[in-house]
């Protein structure tokens, strides 16, 4: 029998189908442990209106190909080097548009990491690779979901912007429990079920939510709370977002804006992201999948990567001209990066020993470069920093002090990040 | 070329393994007969002399060389680059020196021919366009555009009046050189694939050649490509009817590969001899006869990237890949012995090998 089984009246209504798709996927979450931050830690957080757009390549995009090329070097691959607007700064010619910008960004360029396999590199990176104490860390949009003080619009904290089907993905939220979990954007779609069918007035939806929250009430006394908390976080949301179809119109997007963002999945879930900050989501993901050269790795690139450099410029400038950078951290990464060696399929394939992440915005320094990696490009050259020390970065570029904070899931004290790293300090302002 | 009587490909055997430092992504032996050039991973072009076996490095480029041809007087070479730039050598000087230089040719050179009068070289690349270039100084002398998107391949038809140019999306654009227009276009779009979610388009016509008397018109490459991050596909040979456009064969490899077929050349007895990758195994050389789909003969080998037959119609060039260590995913490896995959140049001879 299913643990959340109770054999209870209530299910002949059909709970789950009444309760809809928003909260479908949190129905099936573990979530029998809640999680606390220490109260006088949270009172250190001073990351009130502090936002994060946090771009995923799933996979991993080259760094000789785009943040740290090495042009006529032994992995160095047929592209150029080109200058950015930082002097002594060069990114592959393949990212001209980002160059332009490298003097919003802090670019580093000695990451080195553990995990070279997909199967885990992603929930592992994701969840900035702790110590293992047998639960599940949150992903870093559950973790500021539930670390920074919620943002005064309602709107959900964590939202994510993917190709294909949308929904609510519990999961991310680990021990913190389904409520901190990501409402996922289809094709930066809403879901569906915002937009009210017209033979729903205002007098009988109110009468509709007054019924569900009365057949909530014995279900929630019969539940773990973070269950219902996670239903009831779903309907918050939903009716949130009912009141900002606006963010969803597509009729309301300057066409110059759709021009310069590019009208493939990076560019509008990007510019849909710029949406969502503008209305003040705390959190907003972008995926992207298919960045995962094994084969013609060089053409592939050379179609590939204007699909980022130019909508990640776009945003860049925009979140600049709106005054948005000072206050949204800017991260783009992979799980890993590419090989150096160029295999027979004139491939890269996953090398996490020596890769790039990029960021701006919120809490860095601006127009650095901090780690190199040697003249073949092959192995760090010097500190290298792992997911832990990312993650502390993060954490403490929002305001979050990562090396005092902790969660407290049943009693246990967790640390944020890996107790075993610090923050880059190069990189914060 | 008549075919020599001695030709037997299942009694081919390696006649020679030139090494080089990168591996090889094209290759092309001279008309004279001397030399075999190549282009690599590296900013070298590589003459090998065949007699003596001398290796000579013709510097200049600053990107990988991906494109060759020989004029047919025996005495200039052109190169092209991924860079887009072009460089005409007197190939068989002593320390050959470029004629001339053209920086910008293409974003990238992807293909290069000559034409049948030969006072163009042809060029084709990434934007798109084919373009020509007088031999003697490299001025521009035209261009023919229409595909729109990436030109991978080009072949001069043997009669002199046509260029057949192919394309990422699976076109062959047959050009009338005399009117300079676009005649008709074959359909190898079997060699494309974009599916719903991928990024880019995969594939393409990676390699053209033509028979003897250009009555064939084969196109390499491969169908069925699953993503556009592995780029797995099913390698592949279309063999159309030049006169009519008709598509009479498709051929496939015997031999496992997951890559397209780069390497394409006719035998003078009639035969295709294909060249495939693999991902990070063993590959083939397939050798198709002039009727059916069935393989004549096919000998394992590593990746390989050109093809170029001698003019004695008897020595098969393969530009390929020489494993050097541990590559694939990985971490942990030791700086020391994390070092370049190589390269080499390996000529098969066609016929019975000779015992002394």
């Amino acid at each position: 029998m299913p643990p959340h089984s109770c054999n209870s009246d209530v299910h002949a209504l059909s709970r789950r189908r009444m309760l809809g798709v928003l909260a479908g996927g949190a129905a099936a979450g573990s979530l029998n442990v809640g999680a606390l931050l220490e109260p006088a830690v949270a009172e250190q957080i001073r990351g009130q209106g502090r936002q994060v757009l946090f771009i995923w390549l799933d996979g991993g995009i080259s760094q000789l190909e785009s943040w740290d090329p090495k042009p006529r070097s032994e992995f160095g691959g047929p592209f150029r080097a080109i200058p950015t607007s930082v002097p002594g700064v060069h990114f592959s010619e393949l990212v001209p548009e980002t160059a332009k910008h490298m003097d919003k960004l802090a670019v580093i360029r000695s990451m080195s990491t553990k995990d070279e396999n997909h199967s885990t590199g992603v929930a592992r990176v994701q969840r900035g690779d702790p110590k293992n104490r047998g639960v599940d860390y949150p992903f870093l949009g559950s973790a500021l979901a539930k670390l920074l003080p919620p943002p005064a619009n309602n709107l959900p904290p964590y939202m994510h912007i993917k190709p294909g089907r949308g929904g609510f993905q519990w999961q991310d939220a680990g021990f913190l429990g389904a409520k901190y979990g990501a409402l996922t954007l289809g094709e930066g779609k809403p879901p569906i079920h915002i937009f009210r069918p017209a033979s729903v007035d205002d007098a009988r939806d109110d009468a509709r939510n007054s019924l569900r929250r009365r057949l909530n009430e014995p279900f929630r006394r019969q539940r773990r709370e973070s269950d219902v908390a996670a239903y009831e976080l779903s309907y918050d949301m939903a009716e949130q977002l009912m009141k900002r179809k606006d963010l969803f119109d597509d009729r309301t997007l300057n066409s110059a804006d759709v021009a310069r963002y590019g009208e493939h999945p990076l560019g509008r879930h990007l510019l849909q992201a710029r949406r969502l900050l503008e209305a003040g989501v705390q959190f907003v993901k972008v995926t992207s999948y298919h960045w995962d050269m094994h084969g013609d790795n060089f053409n592939m690139h050379r179609q590939l990567v204007p699909q980022i450099d130019r909508p990640f410029a776009a945003i860049l400038d925009d979140l600049a001209q709106r005054g948005l950078l000072d206050r949204v951290l800017v991260v783009l990464m992979s799980e890993f990066g590419r090989t150096p060696k160029i295999n027979t399929r004139l491939g890269r394939d996953h090398w996490p020993e020596a890769w790039s992440v990029v960021l701006a915005g919120c809490g860095v320094k601006r127009g650095i470069v901090v780690g190199q990696t040697t003249a073949n490009g092959a192995f760090c050259d010097g500190p290298e920093y792992d997911c832990g020390h990312l993650f502390h970065t993060i954490f403490e570029a929002l305001g979050v002090p990562a090396s005092k904070a902790e969660y407290v899931n049943d009693g246990q004290p967790l640390p944020i990040a890996h107790e075993e790293c610090s923050k880059i300090d190069e990189v914060l302002a | 070329m008549v075919a020599d009587p001695t030709l037997d490909v299942k009694k081919a055997w390696q006649s020679h393994s030139l090494p080089h430092d990168r591996p090889l992504l094209c290759c092309a032996f001279s008309p004279c007969g001397e030399y075999v050039v190549a282009g690599a991973q590296d900013e070298n072009l590589i003459r090998w002399n065949l007699e003596s076996g001398e290796k000579r490095l013709l510097a200049g480029h600053e990107s990988w060389v991906h494109a060759l041809a020989f004029h047919p007087d025996r005495k200039r070479l052109l190169s092209g680059d991924l860079q887009g730039a072009l460089r005409c050598w007197d190939y068989a000087a002593a320390a050959p020196a470029p004629r001339w230089t053209t920086p910008a040719a293409h974003p990238w050179v992807q293909a290069a021919a000559v034409t049948h009068d030969g006072k163009r070289w042809i060029t084709a690349g990434t934007d798109g366009a084919i373009r020509f270039w007088n031999v003697d100084d490299g001025q521009p002398a035209g261009e023919l555009l229409g595909h729109g998107t990436e030109v991978y391949s080009l072949a001069a038809h043997p009669a002199g009046k046509h260029l057949l140019s192919g394309d990422l999306l699976g076109r062959i654009h047959i050009w009338n050189l005399e009117t300079a227009k676009l005649e008709r276009t074959l359909d190898a779009k079997l060699l494309h694939t974009r599916k719903e979610d991928f990024l880019a388009d995969v594939g393409g016509v990676r390699s053209l050649a033509l028979n003897r008397d250009g009555t064939q018109v084969a196109a390499g490459g491969m169908s069925d490509a699953e993503s556009n991050t592995f780029c797995p596909g099913k390698p592949a040979v279309l063999v159309f009817d030049f006169a009519s456009g008709v598509l009479q064969r498709t051929l496939r490899t015997k031999t496992k590969s997951d890559g397209p077929v780069k390497g394409l050349v006719y035998l003078s007895n009639g035969m295709l001899a294909a060249q495939g990758e693999h991902l990070n195994a063993t590959s083939s050389l397939e050798f198709f006869p002039g009727e059916g789909t069935e393989v004549h003969h096919a000998i394992p080998r590593e990746s390989g990237y050109g093809l170029s037959l001698h003019p004695d119609g008897l020595r098969l060039a393969v530009a390929g890949f020489v494993n050097n260590g541990r590559g694939g995913n990985g971490r942990h490896a030791k700086p020391a012995e994390y070092v370049a995959h190589k390269g080499a140049l390996v000529i098969y001879r066609l016929d019975e090998k000779k015992t002394t």
